[in-house]
């Protein structure tokens, strides 16, 4: 079995394994495309980053999940868009202010553990392709991602945090 | 390091990103990001509403479903054996309530097989035999002729009413499940896990409504409703 095979035949590895790898290999691949054409369109990073909020949100969907195993027009725009997700991400990261950055980070959070909190609490098998155990293990890391974001969240803010502290002195 | 040293390093990040700090670096127009942002995020809503039917269906199930009420899933010709090794093909001459079976399933499928057996006895109390049963194999590299034929004594299915049936091709079976969208995992213990429900079929191999095995009164009454219509 081809290691992509392996990782897709399990809900949990392709949501909390997969999605991730395409994303770091996204950024990876940024640093060798020239970004000069997006930059006046990423402001502070903002486009990178609702870019990504999107594709977070799209493929916490069941049925986007099933689809992408069905469909092989679903599994390119799979792959597609959460490399380029990591792309941007990459290219507008600088710009982003720790600010920004947070609540950008805070929201996906979100996501991800409400997407968490709904896998582990229904009742039914949510993708035809999964097993409701998978589906359950699956809520499981949704929620334990949130938490990692959550604490990358608070690292961006760390320095606002500090300054804050020195200057109420 | 002190405070003082990181406070400074973030003040000079802070001017390279240009993030428009008091003592502001740079005036950044924002206009066309946030164009850009609004664009993204009205194809992600228009993207995401058409897959889920308008943000009413989440799960593929669901939308088969909804497919299968709009008459846009077809069963395919198929060409099957039943217990007997006769040969037949799908999808002609009657309205079928189709599910897809396989005969070494032990605990779910014994209630969901009770309850087609059910729909059978319905069927014959109305009388008429311009509906049947067929449970088709998803398994027919293992389901003989022996085994096809062991699942219907053991369901009492009536083979006047309900037949049970294995593709003679197994790519045939394989496409008519992927044609329908049932999708059968193996659940790790040597069975199998699948969408399983029951199929309302027109005599044109045309999906009509898929139904919970619980719901199977709505199936047989959509079936005769659809067998009457023909009359």
């Amino acid at each position: 079995m081809n290691p992509l095979a392996f990782i897709e035949s399990r809900m949990s590895l392709h949501m909390l394994l997969e999605f991730p790898l395409l994303l770091a290999l996204g950024w990876w691949l940024a640093r060798w495309i020239p970004r000069r054409t997006l930059a006046s369109l990423d402001v502070q990073g903002l486009f990178g980053a609702t870019a990504a909020s999107c594709v977070f949100a799209f493929w916490m969907i069941p049925a986007a999940l099933d689809l992408a195993l069905l469909s092989p027009a679903f599994a390119t725009g799979k792959y597609a868009s959460w490399i380029a997700a990591g792309v941007l991400l990459s290219w507008g990261r600088q710009r982003l202010s720790p600010v920004v950055a947070a609540f950008f980070l805070g929201n996906a959070a979100w996501m991800l553990a409400s997407a968490g909190l709904l896998y582990r609490d229904a009742e039914a098998q949510l993708c035809v392709n999964y097993l409701i155990d998978d589906q359950l293990v699956t809520g499981a890391g949704l929620l334990a991602w949130a938490l990692v974001l959550c604490a990358l969240a608070a690292l961006r803010l760390r320095p606002l945090l500090r300054q804050a502290q020195v200057s109420s002195r | 390091m002190t405070e003082g040293d990181s406070l400074e390093r973030v003040e000079r990040r802070r001017r390279v990103d240009g993030c428009g700090l008091p003592g502001g670096v740079k005036e950044v127009a924002l206009v066309p990001t946030l164009a850009a942002c609004a664009l993204l995020v009205a194809g992600f809503l228009v993207g995401a509403a058409n897959l889920t039917d308008g943000f009413e269906r989440w799960t593929f199930e669901a939308l088969r479903r909804e497919a299968a009420r709009e008459g846009r899933l077809h069963l395919p010709a198929t060409m099957l054996r039943d217990a007997a090794d006769q040969r037949f093909e799908v999808g002609t001459g009657r309205v079928r309530l189709v599910d897809f079976i396989y005969t070494q399933c032990a605990s779910v499928c014994q209630v969901l097989g009770v309850e087609f057996h059910q729909a059978q006895e319905a069927l014959r109390r109305a009388g008429g035999a311009d509906v049947g049963l067929l449970s088709i194999s998803i398994d027919p590299d293992r389901d003989d002729r022996a085994r096809l034929g062991a699942y219907a004594r053991r369901f009492r299915a009536d083979a006047a009413w309900w037949t049970v049936a294995a593709p003679v091709f197994a790519s045939e079976g394989r496409r008519a499940l992927r044609e329908l969208g049932v999708v059968v995992v193996a659940d790790g213990l040597g069975g199998f896990v699948h969408n399983g429900a029951i199929h309302v079929i027109d005599v044109d191999g045309r999906v009509r409504g898929i139904y919970d095995y619980a719901d199977w009164s709505s199936a047989v009454a959509a079936a005769q409703r659809l067998a009457t219509a023909r009359r």
